[in-house]
């Protein structure tokens, strides 16, 4: 196997008492998209942090391109790019002059590829930082990141601000980035998002990893909600395999059910005549009361 | 239009609850503090006669006001009183009425709040006539508990009727502010450009003020706020006129502010705002390159401001003599040496020129909490680099702001004194306190080293500075007390005939720079292997 752009080993960090990491086992090849989900809280920025050599480890390693991230920070600064969770930008600059900075400082430079994403992502780079939406804020760090030529991208939930539309561009860029042979370590709590393009995902709650795979790997993990309305009653639905938390509704039943599990499911239930079916795909959030809960208590 | 203004007010001293009272207790304690203290300071016609003799002259005029003289050509204590005090703490009340109106108009609007207001059974006016309501109640209870205060601690020559008319002057003009500003939030676009327009308007008001007074063109200086309450003659003539005309204007100045507010879309304003660059200038590319864009605008106005300040000081030189025979006070700290007074004027000097010092360095340290230094550490920037940038213009400061002090005393005693100064013995005396500085200066880097969270402990060992030396030199406090303080050590020039620098001194002077530059290297060390630290 080819060395990892990015390593870490046993990676802690506690703020006096406070365990804010534990463990942290991570690994992202040459040409991965790697997912980094968690729910708020859990420790996806101060791992990002301490990968940007921004907070130090307590204990534990932790490399990019093979370099320590704390002494050769500035070294590897040079191929990474990376978008904050929370885009705070200097209120007296404009979008325009922020971008050209963040550009320069990694000493890259391209003109043509910044003005075609100022496009894309619709921003206004004459306007005062501080005129800015969150969103808008995001966009000029996104801008910044994906106009310099790096090797890695570091992303925490890059998309919490953006609109579905600009979502889609965002995921364009991280696609193009990928078939260019980079690599992409994104941070995120939402799921569809990490399914839709990573390879690879770490789950992260309270300073742990709790598990990591790939997507089919983690494919028990994610189960669909599903509400049904049928003609009759349908019998002896807790007994089929992978079903969860069965509730009534107004006209029907509305339960989860295991995404490898759905087609027995669904030849259940058309023996009962369907009338109206709905399927969701479970926010992180559920996932996480549902299986998380279920394994502590 | 004005639904539910009356709440809103009631929201805007709730909102101030605090800030009010703060501005109330700075204000009053210089009005009331100097009126109480002033019949001590100067008890004798003959003290007063001189000072009387030292601002009958333009530059003086230009800056306080005309002198008016009581019946009999005598200069009063009230006389006096108001000649000192009118005009700048009517500069105090335009201070807190412009930030008072942008703050609860324009402000609000660009953070959203008014969108929320609005959005509720309230009318378009309602939050600019609150706002305005807001003004009328805080001037008109500055202007009876000033007017009441001023009156209690008054001497025989204040009277109470002139007390209750200083008060009323300085809610009068409050107000007229407040509605200037208001006129000047409904034409820009956002809160800055609004505050920059009635700052401006503050200052060509005084200059209109000082222009009028210096030639006695009665007219021009009526056209004035500043000029109209000098016209008051408070404690003299104690005239009302001033205050009816300057009420009648603000009144003027809320009805356009009315129109202009109705006449607008929200957030808003008649003049759009001006685009900003679409590319980032070729220097902005290093932390440095960021650091001198986030320091620009405060360097050059402290560059222009040191010289200004201590030319302005500087200006005393002239009549130095008869200054410090004019009150007993100065006879007692001065020992009856206009060189220890000068002296003196230098070290206030230098300890104010150490904030731009402090704050260019300090600066880093905001940069780092409001989370802008991660953008800059997360790019090939080292930490060395984020910090090197700020240290370098701290230390530009250090010598910078001295020699602007040199220059400002130099220039004065050039246009005062009939023997000037060298310029040698004046560079000496003021370049002596660079040495201090970047004793300051090394302590607040290593201040960001290991303590970032405390990093403001640097302004107040400054604050220990100044006043220990102050209040040290007016009331006799023990010497080790200044000498906790760098700006202690250092040798007080020009000498006095016949006295030399203590060998102490000195060393002293050798030892800051080296303390300074040892705390530096400390400081970047521990700033290099600590945490960056998230807003404090």
């Amino acid at each position: 196997m080819a060395q990892a752009m990015l390593q870490t080993v046993n990676l802690t960090k506690n703020y006096g008492q406070f365990i804010a990491l534990k463990d942290v086992n991570l690994s992202v090849q040459p040409g991965e998209v790697y997912g980094f989900i968690g729910p708020n809280g859990a420790g996806k920025t101060t791992t990002i942090r301490v990968l940007l050599g921004i907070l130090k480890a307590t204990k534990g390693s932790a490399s990019i391109f093979g370099r320590d991230v704390w002494k050769d920070a500035v070294e590897i600064h040079k191929n990474v790019a990376y978008v904050p969770g929370d885009v705070n930008l200097w209120s007296n600059l404009t979008g325009g002059e922020v971008i050209d900075l963040f550009v320069r400082l990694r000493k890259g430079k391209n003109e043509s590829r910044k003005k075609e994403l100022i496009q894309k992502f619709d921003i206004d780079p004459t306007k005062k930082c501080r005129t800015y939406s969150k969103g808008n804020r995001q966009k000029v760090a996104l801008v910044a990141a994906f106009s310099s030529d790096a090797d890695l991208y570091i992303l925490d939930e890059p998309t919490s601000g953006l609109d579905p539309l600009m979502e889609k561009v965002f995921q364009e860029c991280v696609l193009e980035v990928k078939n260019a042979g980079k690599s992409v370590f994104l941070s995120s709590h939402i799921l569809q998002e990490v399914e839709r393009l990573c390879d690879k995902v770490s789950i992260i709650r309270e300073g742990r990893i709790i598990e990591t795979g790939t997507m089919a790997e983690l494919r028990h993990l994610t189960r669909t909600s599903v509400s049904a309305e049928t003609e009759r009653p349908i019998e002896n639905l807790a007994e089929a395999p992978g079903i969860h938390d069965i509730r009534k509704s107004n006209n029907g039943v509305v339960f989860a059910v295991d995404t490898k599990e759905i087609n027995s499911v669904m030849a259940h239930l058309t023996k009962f005549g369907i009338i109206k079916l709905e399927c969701t795909p479970p926010t992180l959030e559920e996932l996480f009361m549902s299986h998380y809960e279920n394994i502590r208590g | 239009m004005f639904a539910n203004n009356l709440t809103l007010c009631k929201l805007i001293f709730r909102r101030d609850r605090l800030r009010l009272p703060v501005w109330f207790a700075v204000i009053a304690s210089l009005i009331i503090g100097f009126g109480a203290a002033l019949p001590n300071m100067f008890d004798t016609p003959e003290g007063r006669e001189t000072i009387l003799i030292m601002m009958e002259n333009p530059a003086m005029i230009a800056m306080m006001g005309p002198i008016y003289l009581s019946a009999g050509g005598a200069f009063s204590l009230g006389a006096m009183y108001s000649l000192f005090m009118l005009v700048w703490s009517a500069i105090g009340m335009a201070f807190m009425n412009i930030f008072l109106v942008v703050r609860h108009t324009r402000q609000d609007e660009e953070l959203g709040r008014i969108e929320v207001v609005r959005s509720l059974p309230t009318g378009r006016l309602a939050n600019l006539s609150a706002t305005l309501t807001a003004a009328v109640i805080v001037n008109a209870a500055f202007a009876l508990l000033l007017g009441l205060g001023l009156g209690l601690v008054g001497a025989e020559d204040m009277t109470f009727s002139g007390a209750m008319l200083f008060g009323a002057a300085m809610g009068a003009v409050g107000l007229v502010f407040a509605a200037v500003t208001a006129i000047f939030c409904q034409i820009s676009a956002n809160p800055r450009t609004a505050s920059a327009f009635s700052f401006l308007f503050l200052g060509a008001v005084y200059m209109l003020r000082a222009a009028g007074d210096m030639r006695g063109n009665e007219a021009l200086a009526c056209l004035s706020p500043f000029g109209l309450i000098s016209r008051t003659k408070t404690y003299i003539d104690n005239e009302w006129w001033p205050i009816f005309v300057l009420l009648g204007a603000s009144v003027v100045f809320s009805a356009a502010a009315f129109r202009l507010c109705a006449a607008r879309d929200m957030g808003e304003g008649l003049i759009a705002a001006r685009p900003g660059r679409r590319d980032a200038k070729p220097y902005l590319k290093s932390p440095g390159g960021l650091a001198w864009r986030m320091l620009k605008t405060s360097f050059i106005v402290w560059v222009i401001l040191m010289p200004v300040l201590s030319m302005s000081y500087g200006s005393i030189m002239g009549d130095i003599d008869q200054f410090i025979q004019s009150a007993d006070f100065l006879i007692q700290f001065t020992g009856g040496d206009p060189l220890r007074m000068i002296g003196f004027l230098i070290v206030l000097m230098s300890i104010c020129s150490t904030i731009p010092v402090l704050m260019f360095m300090t600066k880093a340290r905001a940069q780092e909490s409001r989370g802008y230094a991660e953008h800059v550490l997360a790019r090939a920037a080292s930490r060395h680099s984020q910090l090197r940038g700020y240290f370098l213009f701290a230390l530009l400061a250090s010598v910078l702001m001295p020699f602007l002090n040199c220059f400002g005393f130099w220039a004065a005693s050039l246009a005062v004194m009939d023997t000037p100064f060298a310029f040698s013995e004046i560079f000496n005396a003021c370049m002596v306190y660079s040495p201090a500085m970047m004793f300051m200066l090394g302590m607040t880097v290593l201040l960001i080293g290991y303590f970032p969270k405390r990093t403001n402990l640097a302004y107040i060992y400054l604050g220990y500075a100044f006043f220990s030396l102050y209040l040290g030199g007016l009331m006799d406090l023990p010497e080790w007390l200044a000498k906790l303080s760098p700006f202690g050590h250092v040798p007080v020039l020009p000498l006095p005939v016949g006295a030399e620098i203590e060998t102490g001194q000195i060393v002293a002077l050798i030892l800051m720079p080296v303390l300074g530059a040892a705390m530096t290297v400390l400081g970047f060390i521990g700033h290099k292997n600590r945490d960056m630290v998230f807003s404090q």
